[in-house]
Formats: C-alpha cells, structure tokens, sequence
C-alpha cells in the first residue's frame, strides 16, 4: 500500500528514527511475514550492502547500513518487493543504549564470578587452616589482586550510587552496601600491607556477586515488558500521503498541520486527529477505546489518531489536531500522570535506609569507642560491627525471593514488571475487570446457522466466510478459516459492516440484521443474513466469546474472597451479559476513560486495595491508578507498559498463579526477613563484645546470605496443586 | 607448598585470559540475543 518509502529519506526524520554509528547508521524495523531462520537469510540475501540483525521473537530488525551507498527508501522497498512489510520503529534511540547496559551487566557478572569463585579458592585455606606459616601472606597478596577488579569494576554500579547517595546527604539502600565493600576491602588491604589482622576479601566479592546477579534478573524481567511496548509504535504511522493542488506527496508524520488533507489508504493507521472528508468507513479503534469492535465514521465526523481505516477505499481525511494535541497523546498524558502518584512509596524505601545506615554508624562507633576504653582491638571490632550488620541478607532477602518468583511466573505465562507488587498483592480486596478484549476474546463466535433457501448451510458459510476473507474484524474471525476455495470479484464493503460481492457469477451480500422479534434478550448476540441478489438464502446468529479460563479464573478469583467488578465503555446490555455469564454482580457501563479513573480513585478513597485487569489504551489510567494493575498480552501495547504484572497467555488463569505465587513468596520473603533481622540482632551484641571476629562474621554472613538465596530458590519448585490451566471457549448463554 | 609460588601467578593469569575472553564475547554481541538460536535449523 505504501509505495512511496522516498520520505523516509528526509534528514529530520532519519535523524529521529535511526542511529549513527560512525559512518552508518542503524534503524529497527518491524518486518512483517518474518517468520523462521529461512526468511531472515532471504532478507539478509535481498539487502547485500546492509548488516542485518533479526529478532524472530518480536520479529524485528535492526538494520545497520552506509546512507552514503544507498538510502533507507531503496532498503525499504527492497525489503518489501521481496514479499515482507517493513514499519519503521520511531523514536527508539535508547534500543542500543540498553543493549550496551545489558552488556556491561553481564561483564560485570562475568568478572566477579570469574575472579570471585578464585578468591573463594584461597580464602577457603584460611578458613580450615591448612596454610603452613609464611605462605600467608602470598595467598592474601593473591586475593587482594584477585578481589580488587571485582570491587572496583563489577562492584562499580553499588559503589557510584551508594557514595552518591551518601554525599548528597540522602542514602539509598546502595549506601550501606557501598559503605561495606568499601571499609571491608580497604581494611583487608590494610591487613595485608601490614600482614596483621585478618583480611575479608572473600565477603567482599560474594556480596558483590550475590547483588549483581539478584539485580540482573530483576533488570532483565523489565527490560523484556518494555520490548513489547514498542511494539505501539509500529502502529504510529511516520509517513502520511498528503493532499496537494497536483495531488498527491508523502510527508513525514511531524510536517503535517492542522487543516491538511491526508489520504488514508486501507488498513492504514491516521497520524493525527481529523474529521472524515469521505462519504463513510470502518476505523478501527481499539487504540484508543479499547473495544475491538470496528466503529463506522460518516463524512464530517471525527477520527482519532491511531485509528485504522478498515474500509477498502482510501479516504480522505482533514486535519483538527497534530502531534501533542491528539487524542491519543492526552491519554497517553493522564496514564503518566496517574503513575506518579505511587512515588510515594520509594521515598518510604530511601527513609528507612537513612535510619539505618544512621544505626549501623552510630554501632560501629560505638564498638570503636567501647573497645578503646576497655584497650581491645578496637578496629577490629568496629569493622566485624560493619561486616556482621551489613545488610546483605536483609537487602537479598527481598530482590532474590522476587526474581526467583519472576522465573516462577513465566512458567504460568505472566510476566512481572514492578517486582514489589507481588508484596502488594495480599491487600487486594477488589479487583476491577475491563470487559472486552480482557473477560472477552477479540473474536466472535459462530453459534447458529439457519438456512432460508435452497442453498445448504455448509455452501452459505463458505460464501460468507469468502465474503469476509481478508478483513480484520471480529465478525470476519468468527468465519475464519473456511471459503479459503472460493473467488470472490467485485467485493466491496457497506457502511454499517456489510460486506458485498460476486462468487460464481451470483452477487452475494452478506448484513448486519436486527434480532428476531420474541428472540428475547440479546446478551452478546449479533445477527446477520446472507443475500443474494433480491433473496434472503441464510441467517447466522453470532455471540461474543468470553476469553478462555475467564470462568475459571473469575471463580477462583471469588474463592479468595475479593470483591469484583466489571468496568467496561460497552453498552449497558452487552456489558451485563457478560456480567451475568461470569456471575459478577457489579457491573459499570458506559464509562469513559477518565470515568475509570475516577471510579478507581473512590474505591481506594473508601479504604479498598484495588487490582485493575485490563487493555487497550484506554485503560492505561486505569492501570496505572490501581494498587496492583494486570494487562493482556493481547491489547494494545501502551497498556502493558501499565501494567505491574502482564499475562502473556492470552489466558486469564495466569491471574490465579499470580495471587498463588504472590502468597508464597510473601511467606519466604517473610522467612528470609525474619532470618536477617534475627542473625543481625544476635551477632552485633557479639560483635560489639569482640567475641565475633572480623572473618568469622564475615563466614557467618557468607552462610546467611546463601541461607537466604536459597531460601528464595524454593520458590522455583514446581506448586503440588495442578489446577485446571485450560478450559476450552465457553459462550454467553443466550 | 612452594609449588604455591607458581601455581597461584599462574592461576591469576588464567583466570585473566578467561575474563578477557568473556569479555571478547559480550562485546561481539554473542549473548545479545539467546532466543534466537533455538530457531535455527540444523544445517546451518
């Protein structure tokens, strides 16, 4: 459809949407129809100049070329020539920033477990006093050389941040960490130059390591959701065909201004607000409403940004607001806005971790002074008070019991975004649910077909699903997989969902139709009938399909005795059809956006913890003000962005692991909290006596970190109980 | 234990080669992307 790549070629634009890269530059593109290793090595034989990185998974590519050799339209319409569709990903700049973060983690690791597990080595002969007297000091010089590139380079992160936050006067839970490695590999230096007192190299790279890799899995589970949020950006359009006296150009997106004329091509998305200049079509809305199902817009009426113009004629649209001013960019603004209000909670986390590094200061001096007095060793003892208080298994006990429960989820296809609201998840006493595309799938369902004439049933599906072949449209899925023999000529589609066309030489049409009079109730049922020509030959019964597992899910959802509640913008009826199938009492209706919102804000203004499910844009806010927010794999990719945990299943039964595995990584990050304070509370008494020597504190916190890691690791075991996880499709009785 | 005198320097240096090549293969991207592979077929 888009034939024209020319103004790709634009410098503003490609200095926006790619990278340089000392000569060339790197751009990401979503290739459509890439879908194994053969099809990348055809991509990669079509562009011979260009160096081609491909990610089957999300099914992108960066690719790196000379703009000097050939510019980016002639990759880009190779590209497509060759069978595939390119869409530019804007506006991604920081894909190769992380990468190089992710690279420098993974050195970092590399590094201190490399030289770590040797320090290990030859701290372990002190440990059972094997070395025979004069060899000491070449195993502490050996340890101090090894120790040394982990502190300063793999420890390097804690050590900024921490002694950042410790100069501006505010001390992160990094301060009291970089406070440890510091003191501990200085006085083992010390030590070692001195050849006195005993050296705790072994201490400081097991922290070091034990941090690095509790805070790579974290990085990793968020660095992966915010992947899939890109994937929004492939449904911003850059380029826009504009409208001209001799007419017709192509301009990238951010040269458009209010009151130009677009030329909106089927199946292609509007990049700004406008008003529809054509007589009618289908959009597609769901970026901006949530609900799939397609909405017609007459001539004159308004068109979001984001929409997509499923009709099969281009149309003309006239711009009423670019860029910032768009629909879709205020309600991308108020999900922002809603997110800042958690703040809060983080500046909990940074005012505890000033009382106690204040604590953990005023001990260790303490002892200092103590011993002093009483002629012991008092740096000794000031550094096992350092050593035994350091909160090393106090600050894995947490981050090791959420990673390990992050791998956990996965195996249930949910992914963990925000690690604490696993922590959170035991307030929840309401859960409010979007209605479509969350508790309903995207598809309509087929549920009864009555033939009118003498053409049989399994001959007017198949011309109604040729009729439909093609169209993305949740009526269209309901016919889906059938007619894949049939020709269909002249087809055209009829405002209102209509579609029209001629197979073997007989004009069919296939309507929307209002329900049968006596039918009763329409609770997610829509009706259509097959034409032909003047002759009514057939008529389908369609129903909205709930999701599978939403019954299952719902149930076990209400067994944990929390309230629910059915947020949804549908229509009243359709809204309590479903509510009625899932047996859910309160049911909201009709509710925009900000109503959402809103009704999210109150229930928590009552005292209610609130965990929001939902998708689509629209529900972003929502998301984002609730305790606890979920999101569909499935829905629009802002939404997932919203969300603290996301299921990737398409299943909503991911939501009862997740409350599962919440509870029991509650209970370990109980343990291993209880297991820290206890071993801290007991050993500083200890410590400050100088009973405690320095390495024996250092063992003992070795030990009681890897009690801890373990502790965490149960987590990984697979749960005794095996719920049912697969339910087939289940429909909204009539 | 004067076996120590050798065997430790040489360790470090072993020890240094191994990170040096760890280091070599993250910065050539070969842990970028670990899904990929699995896709691969076995002729290539």
């Amino acid at each position: 459809m888009n034939a024209d790549w020319a103004a790709y070629d634009e410098p503003v634009l490609l200095e926006r949407i790619s990278q340089s890269l000392g000569r060339r530059r790197e751009v990401l593109v979503r290739v459509e129809g890439l879908r194994c290793m053969a099809c990348v090595r055809r991509l990669i034989g079509v562009l011979p100049q260009v160096e081609v990185q491909a990610d089957l998974v999300s099914g992108r590519c960066a690719l790196s070329w000379d703009p000097a050799e050939q510019p980016l339209s002639v990759i880009l319409q190779q590209i497509e020539a060759s069978g595939f569709r390119p869409f530019v990903l804007g506006g991604d700049a920081d894909m190769g920033a992380q990468r190089q973060i992710r690279r420098a983690e993974l050195r970092r690791l590399g590094v201190a477990l490399l030289f770590g597990m040797q320090v290990m080595m030859l701290a372990s002969a002190d440990y059972f006093g094997v070395v025979e007297p004069g060899f000491d000091a070449v195993l502490r010089y050996a340890q101090w050389m090894l120790a040394t590139p982990v502190a300063l380079y793999a420890g390097w992160p804690f050590l900024l941040l921490g002694w950042r936050g410790l100069c501006a006067g505010a001390p992160t839970m990094d301060s009291p960490i970089a406070l440890a490695i510091t003191v501990a590999y200085l006085a083992s230096a010390l030590h070692t130059l001195q050849g006195v007192g005993a050296v705790y190299f072994d201490s400081v790279v097991m922290f070091v390591l034990l941090l690095s890799l509790a805070r790579m899995a974290e990085q990793r589970g968020r660095a992966l959701a915010a992947q899939r949020t890109r994937q929004l950006a492939a449904t911003m359009p850059l380029v826009a065909t504009r409208e001209t006296a001799q007419g017709s150009e192509s301009v990238p997106a951010s040269a458009l201004a209010v009151d130009d004329v677009l030329i909106v091509g089927p199946g292609a998305a509007v990049p700004a607000d406008g008003c529809l200049q054509s007589l009618s079509s289908e959009f597609d809305e769901s970026i901006i409403t949530g609900e799939a199902e397609p909405r017609t817009r007459r001539q004159d009426e308004p068109i979001w940004a984001g929409s997509i113009n499923l009709g099969s004629a281009a149309v003309r649209v006239r711009l009423t607001a670019v860029g910032e001013n768009t629909q879709l960019h205020g309600i991308s603004q108020l999900a922002e806005r809603a997110l800042k209000d958690r703040s809060i909670q983080q500046l909990w986390a940074d005012q505890i971790a000033r009382y106690f590094i204040a604590a953990v200061l005023a001990l260790a001096v303490l002892g200092f002074a103590w011993q002093w007095m009483m002629d012991g060793a008092a740096f000794e003892t000031a550094l096992a008070v350092l050593v035994v208080t350091c909160p090393c298994a106090l600050s894995l006990a947490t981050p090791t019991a959420v990673a390990a429960a992050m791998t956990a989820l996965a195996r249930h296809q949910v992914l963990l975004v925000r690690g604490n609201a696993l922590l959170q998840l035991h307030q929840i006493d309401t859960v409010c649910l979007d209605k479509t595309g969350t508790l309903t799938s995207a598809s309509m369902e087929l549920q009864q077909l009555e033939p009118l004439a003498d053409l049989p049933g399994a001959a007017c599906r198949e011309i109604a699903a040729a009729l439909e072949a093609g169209i993305d449209h949740p009526v269209a899925r309901a016919f889906a997989g059938e007619g894949a023999t049939l020709n269909v000529a002249d087809r055209s589609t009829r405002p209102g969902g209509g579609v029209a066309g001629r197979v073997d030489g007989d004009n069919y049409s296939l309507e929307p139709a209002s329900a049968v009079p006596g039918a009763g109730s329409p609770g997610g049922l829509r009706y259509f009938e097959l034409w032909r020509g003047p002759q009514r030959v057939a008529r389908f019964t369609l129903r909205e399909q709930l999701r599978s597992g939403a019954r299952v899910a719902v149930d076990s959802l209400r067994k944990l005795g929390l309230e629910l509640e059915m947020l949804s913008g549908d229509r009243s009826w359709a809204a309590q059809g479903i509510g009625a199938a899932l047996g859910i009492e309160r049911i909201q209706a009709n509710l925009r956006p900000d109503d959402k919102l809103a009704r999210v804000r109150w229930l928590r203004a009552q005292g209610h913890r609130v965990l929001a499910v939902g998708d689509g844009i629209n529900d972003a806010p929502l998301l984002a003000a609730a305790d606890v927010s979920v999101g569909m794999a499935s829905g629009t990719a802002l939404a997932q962005s919203h969300g603290d945990a996301i299921l990737l299943g398409d299943q909503l039964t991911g939501l009862s692991a997740l409350f599962a595995v919440a509870a029991r990584t509650r209970r370990i990050v109980k343990q291993n909290l209880t297991w820290a304070l206890l071993y801290n509370v007991t050993m500083v008494p200890l410590a400050l006596s100088g009973v405690l020597t320095p390495w024996l504190a250092a063992l003992g916190m070795g030990s009681s970190s890897l009690l801890v890691t373990l502790n965490a690791l149960r987590l990984l075991a697979r749960p005794e109980q095996s719920q049912p996880l697969r339910s087939g499709p289940e429909v909204v009785p009539a | 234990m004067s076996s120590l005198l050798i065997l430790i320097p040489i360790s470090l240096l072993l020890v240094s080669l191994a990170a040096a090549f760890l280091i070599m293969a993250v910065n050539r991207g070969q842990f970028d992307d670990l899904d990929r592979q699995q896709g691969r077929l076995p002729d290539e």
